[in-house]
């Protein structure tokens, strides 16, 4: 008890010591001279029309590349937590309670297709619209989700999953590469043509970027939900 | 040279196409693996060698555009340096993991490896701060999937607090980064550290950036918030611990050293605020692991604290002599240092699977019968204890310098006291892992056993131990990864010593030692003989102390190596008794005799220090191989280092006050400090080594339970380095100090107290090992008391009280080896009579002790003569007096130790022991005599030793023919040896003539009682010889000193324990702490703004 | 103001998430707590990339260049705030993982059940 006292009282006095911070922050008109320079010369320079999508896969692109890793790191890292104790018992059966219910069934049934399409959509357009391959891959895993759930897939292949990871990430780290040998640097984009601002075939390599990333980020998601999943844990 | 982003790329690249290479099959896939690790480690390194020293970076902005616009990575020579230490550690650890005999890592594993090698690589290269945050994650995130391959189900409780940590520290970087990009509008960290003292000034910059330096700060597991960390160090895979301190910890330090500067730019408020946060990471889990039972829980601690210091150096700039100057240079070696040995000990605890730290009910299994293994242990821990002559050391030195020199007092004293906490826990494992199999590390004085029958067994001394006694070692076979990183690691300590070394400036002595050490420890591996080897020693050194001294003129210096080496080259020849192979006993002996010349040659305080530390490490390993001298060697390091680390803070104190401090060379008065708390610490620092009273309570166990040749060298020959300091830093002592009371008053008393008060625990000493050793503690105090006269007459006889001791103690010492050899028991009352049986035994130990005793006609009372003289000249009555009274007691011991061993009546069991070798009676023999020669024509020592004390004072005593007259009145050794021997002849002769009238008592003329005594001993004559003084002392005889030791022990334990319960175990708790440590920077902060 | 508004909601976000961090006994919930806290920090990444009256930074027929420069938010923050959050999921998704498996060993979701490691 005396621990959560003490704990209000932390968070009080830094709330109230930090919350000067943070209210002294006001609006402004401009945008930071490096921002400026973003949004002035990036559509010229990549042919992408979204400029969050130019810094991100371009400009910050190592960032991005790094946030791929994390997020295979983590997928790697569930699928290693669950391993043990998938191997300790029966754990490689699905457990299944009950069948899912109608309702589940029949609008997977009529959402899955769409929500494929969809995911594929946000992806290819993300040097176009709000959206890329982040986005994309998350919509694809929620239809895998999805699929589970209804018992449309009651197995994800693993050895499928593990190809299209790899491919991509290595796909990935290969157009970096190119962009090194062939281009200005590492992830630069440019040495695919930068085609016309606002068409599918646009920004150079962003859109094969982020192609690969939505596909990653879909295999990688569906793997950790498909690793969860398995066990409904008895050790 | 290969862009840095290719590195990035290809470790990722590798990283996602495993699964397609374990294709191949899972051995296979790691041998690849290997080499691509390899190939990181040749392009690293090949940075390294083409930056260092050209002042230039390597750069790669990324994208096809330049920083800011894009993220830039550079690699600097120290970024190659550090990568490539990481990279070959890396690649240790991978064959480490992938060869082990259970738990082999494969598949996913292999992948989060080179995950978490990337993340380092990025966060020591990017120089963008956003994609730091990135790095972070990814090393973070890796570390987590690995955590899950722990045998130790508690692993993922210790992980969730882990990440919940991790956690918040990301969020307050991510603040403060999102604060900096508002104020600054650039995430380059160039940019940002050029604009931060106009756009980061305000104190909406300096709070964003508090926020991000508690990030940084919480990454590096400082305490008092790091609980978390602690606790999965102690579940995690050990492997994984060396991961975490080796890899992930040196790359998130240099997120630091980026940081930095921006830090310093904004706001003054930054260094100290970093200083207090580095102090307190150091000394705060240095406290805490001590009486920590899991090893890799310690190690946990260990670590943090490390890293605690490394971030301490960032901030002090290096002083004194290597290092300084060169940018970064200190931390870098700390870190590297530390990744290093760091991972060596985490790799030695997975490849014994024995957790146990040496305290608490357990002790580590004994690596006596793994040399190897044990050296690549012992260089480890000296390593990562800043010893020399690893690169820490040097490290530690200049950043001990650069905290005098700025006046960081306090911050010194943190880092002493943590350095020392620290050799008391590792020291005490490593010397568990050192100990003999029998050992249970309890034995610290005599051991009585409880009947007769079990004596023998278990009273032998440390003789019969050595390579021999393997049995009952750790088991099991240390797998072949393990054996190659380990293997990897030791080569790369090794390497960076060298290179430190010779970076150094004053690597020379340090060299011809180390390479002395080595090629004995060479002859050990070819399995030379050590009879073989110790011929090879002495000739050796017989050839170095001549060459070394020939020619030169009498000085301090070389009277000290003819001192050191000349009774170091005699009683090797003891050795050759020995038959069969001692690994590491001459290697270790012809260390400590070249470190100990080292100590007499050096010309600076670093020198001088450096040499002290080698002779300290040197003998410690010399006294650890007795049989039961664990205990003894825990107190011996403990005792030795805290003597070093004062003599560190007393040079560090006096190098700030005077840079010329030291620089002269060896000469008397050469450490010369007029800073009042330099001269106390260096004088007490030399007192610890001295055994002076309260200090002591290392030296009887120490000196008793090495092995017996090992016993008469350190007392003999090691215990004299104490006095050569003393005389060096002479100049120190003699000014007033508080209340116009000099030091060299207070050491005079301290001095013949400790004369006093040796001789009174000798007296009541059953083991005659423990009497010799009390015995040498009451002379060396002799010795201090003499050269705290500071007069002519006292120092003379300070020196002449040396060289007799170095005789005398040696010959009684090697007298008392042959006879335990030969009758396998150190306790007197189990001896008697042995005077028929081994009667150049006698003679030796009988001239010994009339050398000691100070009685006429020997060398002893010359000393005692020259000693009263110098007193009463300075008007030291009381002294005197005192002097006199210990005199007096030191001979009843002596009386009872010939009259228990060589008189009344012979054990059966002992009617058939011969006489002790010749090559144990031969060095006596020789000392015998030089005792004889220098009592009769004492002016031969005398003079000389005036030749040597001239430079300070002129003469005070003169000359005629063999009599020195002093003020006070002469002595002429000739005429003295004549009349005591005309005055012994007479009775000796009337004894003779009434010798046929004695009656002769059998053995078992003894009526006994029908019961069986409890304590059988206690019925021997011999057994409490002294037991009716101990009454008459009363009082005076409580153990008093080891008390007030074991009361401080006690005190640090309680510490611990408090400090440890911060650490509950609940992550909401070590929230609340992080919590706490990030409202403490803004309580620092604001008072500093 | 806009700014104002959201730093200060993001503020708030944060203090609840660290409370419910700190308060809660259960695993889930602390978990949440911790979301909680990451979306503040979201959050205040987007609002520090705010301009007053600003557009999307997408080229789109009505807007040219000239009209990003002078009227479109800064396009950086809103690509951190996109890295921060796949990296907050992935921590998320560890946690769980994480959670489960304490809850595997101790049979109990409460943190306090969860405390074997100490001093």
């Amino acid at each position: 008890m005396f621990k959560r006292l003490f704990s209000l009282v932390l968070v009080v006095a830094l709330a109230a010591a930090f919350f000067p911070l943070f209210a002294t922050i006001g609006d402004r008109g401009d945008v930071s001279p490096l921002a400026e320079s973003y949004l002035a010369d990036a559509p010229d320079a990549l042919g992408s029309a979204n400029l969050v999508t130019s810094v991100i896969v371009t400009y910050r692109g190592l960032d991005t590349l790094g946030e791929v890793t994390v997020l295979f790191a983590a997928s790697a890292g569930v699928s290693l937590v669950f391993s043990r104790l998938g191997s300790s018992s029966d754990g490689r059966r699905p457990v299944q309670n009950h069948a899912p219910s109608e309702l589940v069934v029949t609008g997977a049934g009529l959402l899955l297709p769409l929500i494929f399409v969809f995911g594929v959509f946000i992806f290819v357009h993300g040097h176009l619209t709000p959206g890329g391959g982040f986005q994309g891959g998350v919509v694809i895993a929620s239809g895998v989700l999805l699929a589970l759930l209804a018992g449309t897939l009651t197995e994800l292949s693993h050895g499928m999953l593990s190809v299209l990871e790899m491919l991509s990430g290595a796909g990935y780290v290969a157009v970096g590469l190119l962009g090194l040998w062939l281009a200005g640097g590492f992830l630069d984009p440019r040495f695919l043509p930068t085609g016309e601002i606002g068409s599918l075939f646009s920004g150079g390599a962003i859109p094969v970027i982020y192609s690969l990333v939505g596909i990653k980020v879909g295999a990688e998601l569906s793997g950790v939900i498909d690793a969860m999943r398995r066990r409904r844990v008895v050790e | 040279m290969v862009s840095p982003v290719v590195l990035i790329a290809a470790s990722l690249g590798f990283a996602f196409l495993y699964p397609l290479v374990e294709r191949l099959g899972e051995r296979a896939a790691t041998r690849i693996a290997l080499l691509v690790l390899a190939a990181f480690a040749g392009t690293t390194a090949g940075w390294t060698v083409s930056l260092i020293g050209s002042g230039v970076a390597l750069t790669a902005d990324t994208a096809g555009f330049v920083a800011p616009l894009s993220i830039q990575l550079q690699v600097t020579a120290v970024d190659a340096l550090a990568m490539t230490v990481v990279t070959l550690l890396a690649l240790a650890a991978l064959v480490q993991l992938t060869e082990r005999a259970t738990d082999r890592w494969h598949g996913k594993q292999v992948v989060l490896f080179f995950v978490l090698l990337l993340g380092s690589y990025g966060l020591i290269m990017t120089r963008d701060l956003f994609n730091v945050f990135v790095f972070m994650e990814i090393s973070g995130i890796s570390v987590f999937g690995l955590l899950s391959t722990s045998r130790d189900g508690r692993v993922f409780e210790a992980g969730f607090k882990y990440m919940v940590a991790s956690g918040l520290a990301s969020v307050f970087f991510l603040i403060g980064t999102a604060f900096v990009y508002r104020s600054v509008g650039s995430l380059s960290i160039a940019d940002i550290t050029a604009a931060a003292p106009v756009a980061l000034a305000s104190p909406v910059g300096v709070m964003g950036l508090l926020f991000l330096v508690t990030g940084i700060l919480i990454e590096l597991k400082p305490a008092p918030a790091n609980g978390w960390a602690i606790d999965t160090y102690q579940a995690a895979d050990p492997g994984i611990g060396a991961l975490l301190s080796a890899v992930n910890a040196t790359a998130m330090v240099f997120v630091l050293v980026r940081v930095m500067p921006i830090l310093a730019g904004a706001s003054p408020v930054f260094v100290p605020l970093v200083l207090i946060a580095g102090a307190g990471a150091f000394l705060i889990p240095q406290a805490q692991a001590l009486l920590q039972e899991s090893f890799k829980r310690m190690l946990g601690y260990s670590s943090v604290a490390q890293i605690g210091l490394v971030v301490l150096a960032i901030v002090i700039p290096a002083a004194g002599v290597p290092f300084a100057g060169v940018a970064l240079a200190v931390p870098l070696v700390l870190l590297l240092n530390h990744a290093v040995a760091k991972a060596t000990l985490f790799w030695i605890a997975d490849a014994t699977g024995d957790d146990a730290s040496g305290f608490g009910g357990s002790l580590p299994a004994s690596l006596r019968g793994r040399p190897a293994l044990l050296v690549v242990a012992a260089i480890a821990v000296l390593a990562l204890l800043g010893l020399p002559p690893f690169p820490g050391f040097w490290a530690k030195w200049s950043l001990v310098m650069g905290l005098a020199a700025g006046g960081h007092i306090g911050l010194l004293v943190v880092v002493l006291l943590g350095s020392l906490l620290e050799v008391v826990y590792l020291g005490r494992w490593l010397i568990m892992r050192m100990r003999h199999v029998d050992d249970d590390a309890t034995v610290v004085s005599q051991r009585i056993p409880a009947d007769f029958a079990e004596s023998r067994a278990d009273a032998v001394s440390g003789a019969a131990s050595g390579a021999s006694d393997a049995s009952g070692a750790a088991a099991g076979a240390i797998p072949v990864g393990a054996t190659v990183s380990l293997g990897l690691a030791t080569l790369l300590m090794a390497g960076a010593s060298v290179a430190a070394l010779l970076g150094s400036g004053v690597g020379m002595p340090v060299l011809i030692v180390l390479i002395g050490v080595a090629a004995f420890a060479v002859l050990d591996v070819l399995r030379i003989p050590l009879r073989l080897q110790a011929i090879v020693a002495i000739a050796g050194l017989s050839w170095w102390g001549v060459s070394a001294v020939s020619g030169a003129a009498l000085t301090l210096q070389s009277g000290f190596v003819l001192l050191f080496v000349g009774g170091a080259v005699v009683q090797l020849v003891a050795l050759l008794a020995r038959p069969g192979r001692r690994a590491g006993l001459v290697a270790l002996i012809v260390g400590m005799v070249l470190s100990l010349a080292a100590l007499t040659a050096a010309t600076s305080p670093l020198e001088v220090f450096v040499a002290w530390e080698l002779m300290t490490l040197t003998s410690f390993f010399l006294v650890v191989r007795g049989r039961f001298a664990a205990a003894a060697s825990v107190r011996y390091l403990t005792f030795s280092l805290a003597s070093a680390l004062l003599m560190l803070a007393a040079f560090s104190l006096a190098t700030a006050a005077n840079p010329a401090f030291g620089t002269g060379g060896g000469v008397i008065g050469t450490l010369t400090t007029s800073v009042p708390w330099a001269a106390v610490l260096l004088a007490l620092s030399v007192l610890i080594k001295l055994g002076a009273i309260g200090l002591h309570i290392w030296l009887p166990s120490s000196y008793a339970e090495a092995e017996d040749e090992v016993s008469s060298l350190a007392s003999s020959v090691l215990s004299k380095a104490g006095i050569l300091l003393l005389f060096l830093g002479a100049g120190s002592f003699a000014a007033p100090l508080f209340a116009g009371v000099a030091l060299n008053q207070v050491l005079g008393w301290i001095g013949v107290i400790t004369a006093l008060a040796g001789g009174m625990m000798a007296l009541f000493q059953e083991d005659i090992k423990y009497t010799l050793a009390y015995s040498s503690m009451s002379q060396l105090g002799y010795m201090v008391l003499a050269f705290a006269l500071m007069s002519h007459l006292g120092w003379v006889t300070a020196l002449y009280l040396a060289v007799n001791h170095l005789l005398f103690k040696g010959m009684l010492f090697l007298a008392v080896a042959g006879i335990v050899m030969r009758t396998g028991t150190r306790l007197m009352y189990q001896m008697g009579g042995l005077i028929k049986r081994m009667p150049f035994s006698f003679v030796s130990v009988l001239v010994g002790i009339i050398a000691v005793s100070g009685v006429p006609p020997l060398a002893g009372f010359g000393g005692k003569w020259l000693l009263y003289t110098a007193l009463i000249e300075q008007g030291w009555y009381l002294q005197a007096a005192l002097a006199l009274f210990s005199s007096g007691i030191a001979f009843l011991y002596l009386f009872r130790l010939i009259h228990s061993m060589f008189l009344g009546q012979r054990k059966t069991h002992h009617d058939t022991v011969t006489e002790a070798p010749a090559a144990v009676l031969i060095p006596q023999f020789v000392f015998l005599v030089i005792i004889i020669a220098i009592s009769m024509f004492p002016n031969l020592l005398i003079k000389p030793l005036q030749t040597i004390v001239e430079p300070a004072f002129a003469s005070s005593v003169r000359w005629e023919g063999y009599t020195v007259i002093s003020s006070l009145g002469y002595w002429n050794g000739n005429a003295v040896m004549y009349v005591v021997i005309g005055v012994f002849l007479a009775p000796l002769l009337w004894l003779l003539a009434v010798k046929g009238r004695t009656y002769r008592v059998e053995q078992f003329n003894i009526v006994f009682a029908a019961e069986r005594p409890h304590t059988p001993q206690s019925t021997h004559y011999a057994y409490n010889f002294y037991g009716h003084y101990q009454k008459a002392f009363g009082r005076l005889l409580d153990p008093w000193v080891e008390r007030f030791w074991s009361g401080v022990s006690a005190t640090a334990g309680t510490v611990s324990q408090t400090l440890r319960a911060w650490n509950t175990g609940n992550p909401q708790t070590y929230a609340l702490q992080i919590l706490l440590y990030l409202f403490l920077t803004y309580l620092v902060a604001r008072g500093g703004l | 103001m806009m700014t104002q508004i959201l730093t200060v909601l993001a503020f708030l976000l944060m203090a609840l998430g660290v409370w419910g961090l700190m308060s809660r006994r259960h695993l889930i919930r602390i978990i949440i707590g911790f979301s909680l806290l990451d979306t503040g920090v979201h959050l205040l990444l987007v609002a520090f990339g705010y301009r007053s009256g600003g557009t999307a930074p997408i080229l789109s027929d009505g807007i040219g260049v000239s009209g990003l420069v002078s009227g479109a938010v800064d396009p950086i923050p809103s690509a951190l705030v996109l890295t921060a959050i796949v990296i907050g999921l992935a921590v998320t998704a560890l946690m769980l993982s994480f959670a489960v498996r304490m809850y595997a060993r101790t049979r109990s979701i409460y943190i306090d059940k969860n405390k074997e490691l100490k001093w």
